[in-house]
Parts: C-alpha cells; sequence; structure tokens
C-alpha cells in the first residue's frame, strides 16, 4: 500500500463572510499527482493556504507525512514546496537575487540549486531583469522554482498555469511529470484550466461550496469520459428492445423517441447498425459524443444542485 | 532563526531603503557639522542646522561635536525605515505567504525580523558615530576624546538597547496589525507626536513621578544621550518602562504574528 502522504481529517475553516471549507476529509498517496477541481470561491485556495499553514483551520486537523503533532507538523511542513495564487518576489530583485535570498533562508546546502530550478523552468537567461519586469508567464515559472528548489517530497501548486502561454503550458506539464516520475514528488494541484489537468493528475477530487463532494482516479476520469455514440432511428423504443436481446442493458440508452445512445460500444458499432437495420430500423445518423474533465465536472456539479 | 536573519541582511543589501537612510544619518551628520564650523567662524548656518542644531552650542572639540550628534532626534523616525524594510516588505511584496508557508514556527520568524531590525538601529548607530568621529575630528580638532569620554558613548550605547528594541516593537506591531505599510508609516508618526502627551497626563496623575515626562521616544533618546545630566533614578525608570513596553509590544506582535491568517 502506498505511504500517505497528506490526510485531512474534518477539515474546516469559517470566514465572516461565509465562504470557506466544510469537513473536508482527503489523502494523498506518495506518487499522486492529484488535480484539485472546483469554481471560483468554492474553497481550493483555502484548503491549500491550511495545509501550508497560512492560515488556521477553524476546527480538524491534518496528518502530514504521518505527523499531526504540531511540533511535528513544523517540521514536516519543511518537505512542502509550495505556490499558493500570484507568486511573490520581491519586485526590485533579479530571479536569482529572490531565489539565492529564499536559499539562505531555508538554509538549502546544495551552491547549484538556484542555477538546477532556474534551468528546470527555463529562467536561466534572465541576467539582470527585475522581477517587476516580469511577465505573468515568467512569475509563474520563478514561483515554480522556488517550490521545487530544496527537493520537496509534496509539491502544493495553487492556478500554476494561470498565465502561461501555450509553449509554457506544455513545459510546465512535462516538468511536473518528470519531477512525480523521475524524483517521485506527489503533487497536488489546483487549476481551472482542466484540460491541461486532465493530462497530468493521477487522481482528481472536486470541490464545491466548501465541500469535497467526489474523489476519482484518472481511470475512473477515463470510464466516466469515453463518450457514446448517439443514434437518430425511426424507432428508439424498438431499437432498444433489439438491442436488450443481443447486449447488456447498461451498454444502451433510449434517449428520446428517435435518439438511442451506445457505451462503450466505439468498436463494435458496426455491428449494432447491422443488427438495427437487418431488424427494420432505419439509421438516419450517427454521432460520436466526447466527454472531457470539464464536462465531467460540470454533470457532477449538476447532479449535486 | 540564523538563516531568516542572514537572508533579510542579504536582502537588505540588495535593497536601497536602509542604505538610502544610513545615508540620510551620515549626510545629517556632516552638513550639521559643517553649518556649526561655518557658525563658528562667523558664516551662519542653514538647511539641517537651523532646525537640529541652532539650539546646541557650538562645540569646543571634535569629542564635543560627537556627543552632540549622538542626541539625534531623527533616529526615531528613521528606525521605522527598518521596520518597514526588514517586515514591512514582506507584507507589501506578498513574501510572507514563501517564508510562513515553509517556516511554520512563526515565533521564530517574528523575533528573527526583530533581530535584523535592531541590527540595522546598531549598524546605523555604529556607522554614525564613525561619522561623526571623523567629522569631528576633521573640523573641530582631535581635542575632548578620553576614555571617560568612550565609556559613556558605550554606557550609552548600551542604554539605548532597550528603547531600539521598543521602537523596532512598536514597528513591527503595527505592521502586524495593519499588514499595510503606508497606515503603519502614518500610525508611527501620530504616535510619535501623541505619545509624550500620553506621558504627560499620565504624570498628571503621578505629580512626583517626574521621570514618566522622559518615557516618549524623543524624550527617552535625548535622556540616555545625556545620561549622566540627569538622577539616576530617572534613567533607571525610564529604561525601566522601556523593558516593560518591548516585553509587551513584542508578545502582543508575536501572538498576533503567530495567530494572524495570511490572505
Amino acid at each position: 500500500m502506498q505511504e500517505t502522504i497528506l490526510k485531512t481529517n474534518d477539515l474546516t475553516k469559517k470566514y465572516s463572510g461565509g465562504a470557506g471549507i466544510r469537513t473536508i476529509n482527503m489523502a494523498l498517496r506518495k506518487g499522486d499527482i492529484y488535480g484539485f477541481i472546483g469554481q471560483n470561491g468554492a474553497g481550493k485556495t483555502t484548503l491549500l493556504r491550511i495545509i501550508t499553514s497560512l492560515i488556521h483551520p477553524t476546527s480538524g486537523n491534518l496528518e502530514l507525512f504521518e505527523s499531526s503533532e504540531e511540533r511535528e507538523l513544523i517540521l514536516a511542513r519543511k518537505r512542502i514546496g509550495a505556490m499558493i495564487e500570484t507568486p511573490a518576489f520581491f519586485p526590485k530583485m533579479t530571479a536569482r537575487e529572490n531565489l539565492e535570498y529564499y536559499h539562505i533562508q531555508r538554509e538549502i546546502a546544495d551552491t547549484n540549486e538556484i542555477e538546477r530550478v532556474l534551468k528546470l523552468v527555463n529562467l536561466d537567461n534572465t541576467g539582470s531583469k527585475r522581477f517587476n519586469q516580469f511577465s505573468l508567464g515568467m512569475k509563474q515559472r520563478l514561483g515554480l522554482a522556488l517550490a521545487i528548489m530544496g527537493d520537496p517530497e509534496l509539491l502544493i501548486l495553487d492556478e500554476p498555469i494561470n498565465g502561461l502561454d501555450p509553449s509554457g503550458m506544455i513545459e510546465f506539464r512535462e516538468i511536473i511529470s518528470k519531477l512525480n516520475q523521475e524524483k517521485q514528488i506527489t503533487i497536488l494541484i489546483s487549476s481551472h484550466i482542466l484540460s491541461e489537468l486532465a493530462q497530468v493528475a493521477t487522481r482528481y477530487g472536486i470541490i464545491h461550496q466548501g465541500k469535497l463532494i467526489k474523489e476519482f482516479t484518472k481511470e475512473e476520469l477515463e470510464k466516466n469520459t469515453q463518450g457514446y455514440i448517439t443514434m437518430k432511428v425511426s424507432s428508439a423504443v424498438k431499437a432498444g428492445e433489439i438491442l436488450s436481446s443481443a447486449m447488456n442493458p447498461e451498454r444502451f440508452e433510449v434517449h428520446s423517441t428517435e435518439e438511442i445512445r451506445l457505451f462503450d460500444c466505439h468498436k463494435d458499432s458496426s455491428k449494432v447498425i447491422e443488427r438495427l437495420s437487418s431488424n427494420g430500423i432505419k439509421i438516419y445518423g450517427s454521432n460520436e459524443v466526447k466527454i472531457n474533465l470539464e464536462d465531467y465536472f460540470i454533470h457532477v456539479i449538476d447532479e449535486i444542485a | 532563526m540564523t538563516s531568516i536573519i542572514k537572508s533579510d541582511i542579504f536582502r537588505i543589501k540588495k535593497g536601497s531603503a536602509v542604505r538610502n537612510v544610513f545615508l540620510a544619518g551620515m549626510v545629517i551628520i556632516i552638513i550639521t557639522g559643517i553649518n556649526m564650523f561655518n557658525s563658528r567662524s562667523g558664516f551662519g548656518g542653514v538647511g539641517v542646522q537651523s532646525s537640529a542644531s541652532a539650539a546646541r552650542s557650538l562645540p569646543a572639540n571634535g569629542a564635543q561635536f560627537v556627543q552632540q550628534m549622538r542626541d539625534d532626534g531623527l533616529f526615531p523616525f528613521f528606525i521605522l525605515a527598518f521596520a518597514v524594510a526588514v517586515l514591512g516588505a514582506d507584507y507589501s511584496a506578498g513574501t510572507i505567504r514563501n517564508s510562513l508557508s515553509y517556516f511554520v514556527d512563526r515565533k521564530k520568524v517574528y523575533f528573527a525580523k526583530c533581530i535584523t531590525g535592531f541590527l540595522c538601529c546598531l549598524i546605523y548607530t555604529l556607522v554614525c558615530l564613525i561619522v561623526s568621529c571623523i567629522a569631528g575630528v576633521i573640523l573641530f580638532g582631535f581635542g575632548g576624546f578620553s576614555l571617560t569620554m568612550i565609556s559613556r558613548i558605550l554606557t550609552q550605547l548600551i542604554l539605548s538597547i532597550p528603547l531600539y528594541i521598543g521602537m523596532i516593537a512598536i514597528g513591527n506591531g503595527l505592521l502586524v496589525f495593519t499588514k499595510k505599510t503606508s497606515i503603519t508609516i502614518a500610525s508611527y508618526l501620530i504616535g510619535l507626536i501623541i505619545f509624550p502627551s500620553v506621558t504627560y497626563q499620565i504624570y498628571q496623575l503621578f505629580p512626583n513621578a517626574e521621570w514618566l515626562k522622559l518615557c516618549d521616544p524623543l524624550s527617552a533618546f535625548s535622556l540616555l544621550s545625556r545620561f549622566w545630566e540627569f538622577p539616576l533614578m530617572y534613567v533607571g525608570m525610564v529604561l525601566l518602562f522601556w523593558i516593560i513596553l518591548d516585553a509587551i509590544l513584542l508578545f502582543l506582535g508575536m501572538r498576533v504574528y503567530s495567530e494572524a491568517d495570511v490572505i
């Protein structure tokens, strides 16, 4: 069984304004890339802030690297690299100087660490350019560089793709995958760009109105988002009767009087067409409908609503 | 904690805020010295001399000039710049998130920031002392430097420590409460103006405790720069007042810093 890196127990944060999180129970296992999904104000950043101790929970607790006692948590949190919201650095210092500040502060022994992380995020050629002259994408990269400095075991990234251009997004995805696969770094990542998240995450959690409403694995997501074939037929009810004798009823759905939906039939759809035609059902057209993470997210939210 | 102090010193060296305060301190000493020198030869002085040193008697020698420069009425104002440069920068740049997500023991972070601010005060004092020595010797000659004078300056430096800590604690405390540099600066300046009125009002309640009138930062700095001219009890009570104030301010600042949500 994989080691649990992070576990939250009924974590709750109440703000005077009302938002926050409510009794969140989640677990992160070693090697996970956990995609955290939610609408604006759903509570994603609040949870990430609690994990990084920037804010204190109203109730509940968390375990980090199997430590829950306060003194142990202080040490455990040093094994985390985090980038919460827009990266913040000293505006008049260069990328190197900013990282040097944290290099000294965190007593990182490796003298090549700054160069290594700057190279990794492609900021090694910024020279004397100050942080306040950086583009949003460069700022995001520097934030990522700081988060990965010192080889953390858990990486927490809040909206890290914001502001990145398409090539930046690809690079980011590659860095994340590399860190996860080569260094076994566990990653907790929240993002609005679900298409990007879908390409890197191995587990997902959907947070809605402060509650963690669903957790699923990459495999479960694939299963739930494999899409379906929709067919416009002369009589969907009759087509359903014909198909029920030949296949599992879970694999099709009579959607309306003229529409039937076929699930998990991408490979043998021609057989279905043949069977329906030979039984006198006219097929006016068929379409493959694909579902992505965004559709699935909306579907889950709608179910709750 | 040492690493936090080291990193802040690294940042201060890279920035210009603290360096500018140091430069301002040095320039004021040099201008005041030149103006005093000109006044002696009948030319009179302008600028800083007119406000800061007109009331002072003309120094007879270099040592007297050094002693007069120790009574630096601007220093309490400068201390805020150190607090703002060390802790305020973290709030204004938002870098507090980077530090506190790693260093969860916030008490340590807060103390480290206070120590860095205090170190800035000490270095500023030493730099000003060296500059005033050089300027004093050049302008007014070697005379007056004695063991008594050196020991007085050293004692005065040591006695000023609670005040340095207190002023840094006030600056940091205000930053922690307001989280805004601009509000902190405004409150601090208003505080410096109001403080003497408050201590005076307290003195009205306890008319026998005349030392109460000397507890505000400006009077306390002035008292400590000429501590040997005041009754020992006054010096002791002012120091005790500041030591108690330091403890309260550090405790409150640390508590708020530790428990506040960083949003």
